[in-house]
């Protein structure tokens, strides 16, 4: 037995068998995804991508590494930009989609507006998870909460989309630190399997309180938000909308990632004894992170309904907190760039694989544990996560 | 300054601290040494508000600390160095003290990080390196200038000297001469008995959880019983 297990170790580590092997084993997991041609082509890139890493290319020509390499002698090249130069980049690329919007079919803008909504879930997840380390299961809860906000005033009392983004963002952010009071003294594990608990009591709650959330039906004919007198009619108003809310969202959250709020935070994942003892008010720090996360999942709620013009509580399941974490954890936890890109990543690729929607889970998953094998730390890392990861990986 | 009234802590059922009462003057270095489990840590975790305390009274200018959240306790200016350095690895040296001042403002704490770095001048050099990268004696330096972020009247010093080379805990003691003469009264707490007696005013022995002994530091050093328990002497 012992034999055996030492002689399939060294097959595995013999580049004669593992190379073929693992893109034999990608093949196979492409094959329904894709079809056999497409599949043979994954098989290959697999098996050149594993060729590349193996040859021990000089360094500039490695696919990742030598890129990097560039990067840095350009910046060596060239002058260090200004600051104002530096800041006015991000604007540039918000500008620069803007005006791609109107070159988009409206089905593009639709799927880019969604991805929108994720962003925004996703780099409000970003705080309580990335950058207060606190794992939260059943961020959809929030989600549901501006969204029942928006479908609920909006039909009830025909109050605009303007006044139910704050008021949707605030409730979200209430119930997060209804939620937070019990339960932020548990650590871990714990406070998880709260929160994935409080997800659920969310959606059946909204399931089953017929007389006032029209149970599973769902409720229909919410009004699209306006501006300036003009109602939302084509995909382009939204996406343009969705466009702005990630943009102020990601700049306001990037400061507040440098501020001094987050920088306790990354002090508390560190030591929170340590930080209690030099007297950050730690309670208090998990709460603000809390009601945060809270009231973007409740703006993206609110816009959700906004452009759906329809909520059922299908749409805030257990899945789709699960997706949001991944998105947080595959852009890189607490990175705001890194928030957003996930989103986008998670968003469009089932758009790609369109027509084998079933295996959208598998990908998933593949994805993950491809992830957390090449860069644990998330595509765009935060500097200190990344620490925290690299040095875990060492030992 | 502060006094300690009776003071007890439990896990549990297990008593740690048995009524500890101790008295530290403004301005003075105060030391509590003995044996490892003695309770001596607990009582500095106690007094910071770490440790939640089951009996007694901890007064500081007259008014009780015993049931205040730590964050409280470092505003009215009672600031622990903990045990083992404890500083914040991933962070950088600047960052770390920057947390030190977290419950002030932003102006102070600028001006504070340059005193500080004055005192240390080995953390200026290392200001935007990160913590975890710095020697033992730098990171006892960088955690004991975190602790003087958040302007302490009274500092709480857990085993500064631990694990340190020789030279650098007279060097550490150098430094904590220093942060006394500027005026910040000192709890000391340390295994290094001969040089915590020798800077302290008052003297504080603590076995199995009681006040064993208590004299000036002179008197403590002829005592018999501290020369054999923890000086290894026979």
């Amino acid at each position: 037995m012992g034999a055996l297990r030492r002689r399939f170790r060294s097959w595995a580590g013999d580049p004669r068998f593992a190379v073929p092997g693992a893109g034999l084993l990608f093949g196979l997991m492409a094959l329904p995804l894709m079809g056999p041609r497409r599949a043979a082509a994954v098989a290959a890139g697999v098996v050149a991508l594993r060729l590349i890493a193996l040859a021990r290319l000089p360094e500039r020509w490695h696919p990742v590494r030598g890129a990097g390499r560039a990067v840095e002698r350009m910046r060596g090249v060239l002058p260090e930009p200004p600051p104002w130069v530096r800041a006015a980049v991000p604007w540039l690329f918000v500008g620069a989609l803007a005006a791609l919007s109107f070159a988009l079919d409206p089905y593009t803008l639709d799927v880019a507006t969604t991805a929108g909504i994720y962003a925004l879930l996703a780099l409000g997840l970003n705080v309580v998870v990335g950058m207060a380390g606190l794992l939260v299961l059943g961020f959809a809860a929030f989600y549901a909460v501006g969204a029942y906000t928006y479908a609920l005033l909006n039909t009830q009392f025909h109050l605009g989309f303007w006044v139910c983004l704050p008021v949707g963002g605030a409730l979200a952010a209430l119930f997060g630190l209804l939620l937070g009071l019990p339960t932020l003294r548990l650590r871990g594990d714990y406070l998880a399997i709260v929160t994935l608990g409080f997800g659920e009591i969310t959606r059946i709650t909204l399931n089953n309180w017929d007389t006032v959330t029209n149970g599973p039906n769902g409720i229909l004919g919410i009004a699209p938000p306006s501006l300036f007198g003009h109602p939302f009619v084509h995909p382009r108003h939204y996406f343009l909308l969705a466009l702005a809310f990630v943009a102020a969202s990601a700049f306001l959250l990037r400061r507040l990632d440098r501020s001094r709020i987050g920088r306790a935070w990354v002090a508390m994942r560190e030591d929170e004894t340590a930080a209690e003892a030099m007297g950050l008010p730690t309670l208090r720090l998990k709460l603000l992170a809390f009601a945060m996360a809270a009231f973007w999942g409740g703006v993206a709620g609110v816009f959700f309904a906004g452009k759906q013009l329809f909520v059922s509580p299908e749409s805030f399941n257990f899945l789709e907190s699960v997706m949001v974490l991944c998105m947080v954890v595959l852009g890189g936890m607490g990175s705001v760039p890194g928030a957003v890109l996930g989103a986008l990543l998670l968003s469009f690729l089932p758009e790609v694989l369109r027509g084998v929607d079933q295996y959208r889970l598998l990908a998933f998953g593949a994805a993950m544990v491809l992830m957390m094998r090449y860069r644990p730390s998330g595509l765009w890392p935060e500097i200190h996560r990344y620490h925290e990861v690299e040095e875990g990986r060492r030992g | 300054m502060l006094k300690v009234e009776g003071l007890r802590v439990a896990y549990g059922r297990l008593e740690v601290l048995q009524g500890i009462t101790l008295e530290v003057p403004e301005g003075k270095v105060v030391t509590l040494v003995g044996a490892n489990g003695a309770g001596k840590s607990t009582t500095l975790m106690a007094l910071s508000g770490l440790r939640r305390v089951t009996g007694g009274r901890i007064l500081f200018e007259g008014e009780d600390l015993a049931g205040l959240p730590p964050h409280e306790i470092v505003a009215r200016g009672v600031v622990q160095v903990p045990e083992g350095r404890r500083v914040f690895a991933r962070m950088s040296v600047h960052e770390n003290l920057l947390m030190g001042a977290f419950l002030r403002g932003r102006r102070d704490a600028a001006r504070d990080a340059d005193h500080v770095f004055s005192l240390f001048p080995v953390l200026a050099e290392r200001r935007s390196q990160r913590a975890g990268t710095l020697s033992g004696g730098e990171q006892q330096m960088l955690a004991i200038g975190r602790a003087l972020m958040a302007r302490p009247r009274l500092l709480l010093l857990d085993e500064p000297s631990l694990g340190l080379a020789p030279t650098l805990v007279a060097q550490i003691f150098e430094i904590l001469r220093a942060i006394h003469a500027e005026g910040v009264t000192l709890l000391l707490v340390e295994q290094n008995v001969h040089q915590a007696l020798s800077m302290a005013d008052d003297g504080y022995v603590l076995q199995a959880g009681r006040i064993a002994l208590h004299g000036a530091p002179a008197e403590l050093l002829a005592n018999d019983e501290v020369r054999r328990a923890y000086l290894g002497e026979s």
